[in-house]
């Protein structure tokens, strides 16, 4: 019995170009003079359009957190800006059930020359706290930021972290019903940092909604039920993490690929066709690198000729089922023998957390490979380990201990499941071991 | 559909009753947000975010006199500086006819009217510009900024009529009684203040040009406006010309409900009227381009 609280409808946005740029009243004086003489089309509106946004459409259930990202100028801020009511759409209406709160920068109007005190104060009332709940809960803002000793001082003398602190141990204490973050996240250290993961989810447990917009996909990943991926002004897709990441990750591959405004405006068919290049091949994905002898990469100790990825069968592939084996293949050359080299094998998840490594020499005797030639290795990685989800691999020449060659991200594949495997569980781990749970009737 | 349209405020009601639990609901409020129509001026929102004419006012006055040692003091020892130059320099070396009250007392009943008017054309004026990072995060009806730097100017405009006062009842030269219509006087001061400042705020976020106009305008305009001089100065034929300036009015209002002088003429009706549709215009433009205003600046 999810009530809906936010709910968007066919949200556009479209900015003019010419008439942002830079013009002062003389010159749009005698275009408008000029405008009463000559017929010219060029006075007329709708000459250089841009349309940041395009029929956004979408609900927030009560309780809910949604994220939403997309890359530079995709339009998130903009989006943003409309809800909290900072700009008009160009058409489209947005309706909001219930108190609400935006925040797209942390500390607006915090005033350099004024104290933490009336900072504070004046902070809680720009972001809309009554009176009655600003007195009440002043110390506990106070004692959240942590800059107590401090708080009779102009805020100019304060450090950065401080300001911050003290602006986000406002934004914090927000308790509306909807509720938007823009890029605020990622704030203090790590202490500060599990208090507002606490806090984010206290509110959620109160069942309030919210909204993030967020480069970090690893915030987006912790507090977000849903997301949006949103590119060149429309919604790419929407859905879980484990659903969306891994098309956002391929989104951001492929730089070069942009819609283009003309092709919103006019062709929702070609629309969905870059959907499908998007999100629906792996070709973004680097299952196989080779390199010639003149240009391998690697140090005078080794250089490397090929990596691969390859599933049980030998055959060389991006994309693995959670049941496979998944082994990267190595062909190295040695180019001194006696010196003690090893390699190192990194795999990280999309958002680059380092999942698990392994070395060659822990678990071979090191003469092994001391000798000058090639040498192929293999690194199998046992079944049921990975949830689904985009993972890239690192390798990294280690001497005497020290890292002296670094290959970062080289390859990357794709973990699929079987979708009647899908679960509800909408938080995202990298890691799915198969782990099985053991229930025993206890004793009274 | 109007411009946020629906807003039912079941809330003031609400949120009393609300008070007492555990999480208070400033404000529940159902909002569409839509393209802006233009028949609505925008009060329903003005009233219910009038809380931030004052925030905004206050953190001004805060402002104004932090890190100052003397703090607030500022605000009474600028004015009084003035009041004793004008009442040493001006009583000895230039002797007008003012009526019968003091030099003074009659300067700076016209100075008053004309800081207040100065500032809110000059501050109003640049009130949108001036807290334009802050409208660009901040939701909040733009109006808010003019309005607040009313309540700031006034402020300061008090603490000028209560030395003024303080200076009439040293000198032995009472206030006359209409001293309670003193309050209209101001508000008039206000109105006219706004009518040019209101626009300007709206104006110059589009043409930096008025940026320029302002300082300009406000140098020459005092010359025009009998501050330093009595009207009666003029000759005949052309004292019909103060009639259209309606900050003359203002002066001469101060002058009536301070030191008891005659009442203004109601041929300065020919300036009250066009300050008032000018202020209804000015509304209506700068609700025309609110919506608009933070794309612009």
């Amino acid at each position: 019995m999810s009530e809906i609280i936010l709910k968007v409808n066919n949200i556009s946005k479209c900015f003019h170009l010419d008439s942002l740029v830079e013009q002062s009243f003389k010159d749009e004086l005698g275009a408008g003079m000029k405008s009463l003489f000559v017929k010219s089309t060029k006075w007329a509106r709708g000459r250089n359009e841009f349309w940041a946004l395009k029929d956004i459409n979408f609900e927030l259930k009560k309780g809910e957190s949604l994220g939403i990202i997309g890359r530079n100028g995709a339009g998130k801020s903009t989006l943003l800006r409309i809800i909290s009511r900072i700009t008009e759409p160009t058409s489209g209406t947005v309706e909001i059930t219930g108190s609400f709160a935006s925040v797209l920068e942390i500390g607006t109007g915090l005033i350099p020359e004024l104290s933490g005190k009336d900072n504070i104060i004046s902070y809680c009332q720009l972001l809309g706290f009554s009176n009655k709940k600003i007195n009440k809960l002043y110390p506990v803002i106070v004692e959240f930021s942590g800059i107590s000793d401090f708080l009779e001082m102009p805020i100019k003398y304060y450090s950065t972290g401080m300001i911050m602190r003290l602006a986000f141990s406002v934004i914090i204490h927000l308790d509306e019903d909807l509720m938007l973050f823009d890029e605020i996240m990622a704030v203090g250290d790590l202490s500060f940092r599990a208090k507002c993961f606490e806090r984010i989810a206290n509110l959620k447990n109160q069942n309030k909604t919210f909204i993030l917009v967020s480069h970090n996909l690893s915030d987006i990943a912790n507090y977000c039920d849903r997301i949006i991926i949103l590119e060149s002004g429309i919604i790419m897709s929407i859905g879980t993490f484990t659903e969306v990441a891994g098309a956002y990750y391929k989104l951001n591959m492929k730089k070069d690929m942009v819609i283009k405004p003309e092709d919103i405006k006019t062709l929702e068919s070609k629309i969905l066709n870059l959907k499908k290049k998007f999100f629906e091949s792996s070709e973004n994905l680097t299952s196989k690198i080779e390199w010639t002898k003149t240009d391998t990469p690697g140090n005078e100790n080794i250089s490397f000729l090929k990596i691969a990825l390859l599933n049980q069968k030998g055959e060389q592939t991006s994309v693995f089922q959670n049941d496979e084996i998944i082994c990267i293949m190595t062909k190295f050359l040695r180019n001194i023998s006696g010196t003690e080299a090893d390699i190192i094998f990194l795999v990280s998840d999309i958002m680059d957390n380092r999942l698990f490594y392994d070395n060659i020499a822990a678990h071979s005797k090191s003469s092994e490979m001391n000798e000058k030639g090639l040498y192929d290795v293999f690194w199998k990685i046992p079944p049921y380990i990975f949830n689904q989800g985009i993972f890239k691999v690192s390798l990294f020449i280690f001497m005497n201990n020290l890292p002296v060659y670094r290959l970062v991200n080289v390859v990357s594949f794709e973990v699929t499941k079987d979708r009647k495997e899908q679960d509800e569980f909408r938080y995202y781990t990298p890691l799915l071991p198969d782990i099985k749970f053991m229930i025993e009737k206890a004793n009274e | 559909m109007s411009f946020y349209a629906t807003i039912q405020t079941d809330t003031i009601a609400d949120m009393r009753n609300n008070q007492n639990t555990e999480n208070i609901i400033i404000e529940k409020k159902n909002i569409t947000i839509s393209k802006y129509d233009r028949v609505n001026l925008g009060f329903t929102q003005l009233y219910q975010y009038r809380r931030f004419i004052l925030i905004f006012a206050i953190r001004e006055i805060k402002l104004q006199y932090s890190q100052t040692i003397l703090g607030i003091l500022w605000s009474i020892i600028t004015p009084l500086t003035g009041l004793l130059i004008y009442s040493l320099f001006f009583t000895k070396i230039i002797l007008l006819n003012t009526g019968g009250i003091p030099y003074p007392v009659f300067v700076l009943a016209g100075l008053a009217a004309w800081y207040y008017f100065t500032y809110l054309v000059g501050s109003g004026g640049s009130s949108v510009i001036q807290a334009q990072s802050i409208i660009k995060k901040i939701y909040f009806p733009k109006l808010v900024l003019p309005l607040s730097k009313a309540v700031v100017g006034l402020v300061n405009l008090v603490i000028i009529l209560a030395l003024l006062i303080i200076y009439m009842l040293i000198t032995g030269y009472f206030p006359c009684l209409n001293i309670i219509f003193l309050p209209v006087v101001i508000l008039f001061n206000m109105i006219t203040g706004l009518s040019l400042g209101i626009w300007l705020s709206a104006l110059t976020i589009r043409y930096r040009d008025f940026h320029h106009i302002i300082p300009y305008t406000i140098g020459f305009g005092i010359w025009l406006t009998p501050v330093f001089y009595p009207v009666s100065i003029l000759p005949e034929s052309y004292q019909f010309f103060m009639f259209f300036n309606p900050m003359a009015a203002v002066a001469e209002g101060y002058r009536w409900a301070l030191a008891g002088t005659p009442f203004p003429s109601i041929n300065y009706l020919f300036s009250i009227i066009p300050v008032l549709i000018l202020l209804a215009g000015g509304l209506y433009y700068f609700r025309k381009i609110e919506g608009k205003m933070v794309d612009m600046v």
